[in-house]
């Protein structure tokens, strides 16, 4: 496995606390969903920098009130196909105002890793057999975009008009 | 039309430059074809029962001289000679090799074209009236908004792996030209009593195995918001679309099990937090895509035209073809004409390469280089004095292009079938030949009036069998090709769903039956009462009578 940061800010090595087993004190601690929904409150309290696993199906709603207390969001994607994660990406950053890592996991394509820095996050978690210059090549290959989405990038109907409003500097 | 700008140039020749790696990774074994199916499916390249499919996008069906060209080139130089266009408004090239498909999409680049999202679980083409712009029925042009949405779909990061495919359908007329009511998303522009326009959103229509009529879920939208509404429709979908079942994740079903009260709701909480954002429509960038699309010059004529008259009035075959074929425009003086792709004994949708240089050459010369491509497999020239309706005409008989069929019994839509598809049950083609073959008697045609066939080879219904006035369906019976008759069905403003008649029959025995129907139908209709009416107004029962008593072998 193979950590690509794509935006300069992923954070190293965490410690999966699996459902059942006690939490490692003094570590960067990833729970689930479960765990967190159970035992979030008190966890708060301690001095742990924690992380979460999200899934496809857990709804953010919950998430929302631990939001600044996670330095790390793990988005899983269990096989290519499926996109949800896509918009948990997007909505944690442009819904909930989530600030810290947000990193892909599971069956990820190299031709995804372009979308998924588009939607928001900060690194992969590249299986066994993909090739980080591979991804890093596709990470390259377009110049423009049509769309707004959580990168901020200058669109391209933006840029047929000069600089757009969100962006002009007061 | 809309032209390309460096913007557009680039991003698609640095699509053609990605997929051409992709093809050289595959063809080296880099890639196996398990890895490989995935991206070649987000260029259009489908694997076929004998070869590659090629789905070529035409955005909102709307083509140029020079592009037409570019097809007709395309199918001459890789291809057998000539090319398919489709329900979608799309052109189908059933016989490329795999190591020309990157040469192909560089070719299309240089005349502005793609196979973009033309498969796969995205946003596809979005489609609309073949009349845009012309109909004299139009409250607003959708040409623009179209394009809109062919950008802000193309290479969408957040729904580029839907749970299924996704079609959007507009249109700006009353009449629906476009069958919005039978796409994932369709969209009526439409005048309010206060005088603004806006948009009638509706979701969750689709065919397929479990047809659905879409319900509306706005009836108003304010068009600067158009784009974040449908962001905001995407993300309910794609976050709780069904993924579970290939066949119960589109977004019909989503509707239907949420109830549509309920997706409503939560569409339109999306649709509050994200609708004053960036999406919002940039009124300068609409009216740069908007001035694209401004009329042509038409010549100014008072409408009357002694020469039109003089033909008509000499050649009926002529008459014939312009009581079917020529339809009302909005500028004096001119006309719409429908090129049939259906010839009697011809494969709907099909074109040869020298067909469609024709087609261009007439375009060019007579209807300001401008194409549409209909939804029910014909061409369209949009932009046509009447004055030169007559010489268009000979040129269209001289070539196969003639068929005065339009929206009549022969005007056949039929998928591909088990001739091509890996899907099929039955064959389509030659069975739409054989019902041509059967009623090929233009009096008898003109006396029968509208009818509209359509054919699916199984139940992914390309065939739109669902929304036939005749709809007719393949299906495989212990090793048998057998078809069902379905009834009643329409995919325009007054959407309907065909409903099934009986047992199935044999090729044979679904021409007679398809005959029987229309003799029950004529010696019922009242005057002036087209085929689906008549239908509506006596119901199932005495067609099924007709078909199935007093019949004693199949």
């Amino acid at each position: 496995m193979t950590l690509l940061n794509l935006t300069g800010i992923a954070s190293g090595i965490w410690v999966e606390a699996p459902d059942g087993s006690p939490i490692p004190e003094a570590a960067q601690v990833i729970i689930s969903f479960k765990r967190l929904m159970a035992e979030g409150k008190a966890l708060l309290q301690t001095s742990l920098h924690l992380g979460l696993q999200l899934e496809p199906h857990n709804a953010l709603e919950e998430v929302a009130q631990y939001i600044d207390a996670l330095s790390l969001i793990v988005i899983e994607f269990p096989v290519f196909t499926d996109g949800r994660g896509y918009s948990q990406a997007r909505r944690l950053r442009e819904e909930f105002g989530y600030k810290g890592e947000l990193r892909a996991a599971g069956d990820i394509l190299p031709d995804q890793a372009r979308f998924m820095e588009r939607c928001g996050f900060d690194s992969l978690v590249l299986a066994a057999g993909v090739d980080a210059e591979t991804v890093r090549a596709a990470l390259q290959h377009y110049s423009f975009v049509y769309q707004p989405a959580a990168d901020g990038l200058v669109t391209i109907p933006e840029q047929r008009h000069g600089t757009p409003d969100r962006l002009k500097v007061s | 039309m809309y032209r390309y700008d460096s913007y557009d140039k680039t991003l698609v020749l640095e699509r053609v430059e990605e997929f051409r790696d992709q093809v050289a990774r595959r063809l080296t074994g880099a890639l196996t074809e398990e890895q490989f199916r995935p991206l070649r499916l987000m260029n259009g390249l489908y694997l076929q029962l004998h070869a590659y499919m090629l789905r070529v996008a035409i955005p909102y069906g709307t083509l140029s001289s020079d592009q037409m060209r570019k097809l007709a080139h395309i199918s001459r130089r890789y291809d057998k000679g000539y090319g398919h266009f489709t329900t979608r408004q799309n052109i189908q090239y059933n016989w490329p090799e795999l190591e020309d498909v990157p040469d192909i999409l560089a070719e299309l680049a240089e005349v502005e074209m793609h196979a973009i999202q033309t498969s796969g679980n995205v946003i596809r083409n979005v489609t609309t009236d073949h009349f845009a712009g012309v109909a004299r029925d139009e409250v607003a042009d959708p040409r623009p908004y179209a394009e809109l949405i062919r950008q802000w779909s193309t290479l969408h990061p957040e729904f580029s792996f839907l749970p299924r495919k996704f079609k959007i359908a507009l249109t700006g007329a009353e009449q629906d030209r476009a069958a919005i009511r039978l796409h994932d998303i369709g969209l009526k522009l439409k005048r309010r009593e206060d005088g603004d326009i806006g948009f009638e959103v509706i979701a969750g229509g689709g065919m397929g195995r479990t047809p659905m009529i879409g319900p509306v879920i706005r009836a108003h939208l304010e068009p600067e918001h158009l784009l974040s509404y449908l962001e905001a429709i995407l993300r309910v979908y794609n976050q709780h679309g069904r993924r579970d079942n290939k066949y119960k994740a589109r977004i019909k079903i989503l509707v239907h099990e949420l109830g549509t009260d309920e997706f409503t709701r939560q569409v339109e909480a999306e649709w509050a937090r994200i609708k004053d954002g960036p999406l919002t429509l940039p009124e300068a960038e609409f009216r740069r895509i908007q001035a694209m699309f401004a009329p042509p010059p038409y010549e100014a004529t008072d409408g009357s035209d002694s020469r039109f008259e003089k033909s008509l009035a000499g050649d009926t075959a002529f008459a014939a073809w312009v009581d079917r074929n020529v339809h009302a425009h909005r500028a004096p003086g001119h006309a719409i004409v429908t090129i049939s792709l259906k010839p009697h004994g011809g494969i709907p949708g099909d074109a040869s390469a020298q067909q469609m240089e024709i087609v261009a050459d007439l375009a060019e010369r007579f209807s300001f280089g401008e194409i549409r491509v209909s939804h029910e497999q014909n061409l369209i020239l949009p932009h046509v004095k009447k004055s030169d309706l007559y010489a268009i005409w000979w040129s269209l008989l001289s070539f196969g292009l003639g068929t005065a069929n339009a929206g009549l019994l022969t005007d056949i839509i039929a998928c591909p079938g088990l001739d091509y598809c890996s899907l099929a049950n039955a064959r389509s083609i030659p069975l739409a030949q054989k019902i041509a073959s059967r009623f090929d008697d233009g009096e008898r045609l003109r006396n029968i009036g509208d009818l509209k066939i359509k054919i699916s080879g199984c139940i992914n219904a390309c065939g739109h069998h669902h929304v036939g006035h005749i709809g007719i369906l393949g299906v495989e019976k212990k090793g048998e090709e057998l078809y069902q008759l379905m009834l009643g069905g329409s995919g325009a403003e007054d959407a309907s769903l065909a409903r099934i008649t009986g047992r199935g029959f044999s090729e044979d025995g679904i021409i007679d039956a398809i005959e029987t129907v229309v003799d029950t139908y004529l010696n019922a209709r009242e005057e002036g009462e087209d085929f689906l009416h008549t239908y509506r107004r006596l119901g199932a029962e005495p067609f099924k009578r007709a078909i199935y008593s007093g019949e004693t072998s199949k």
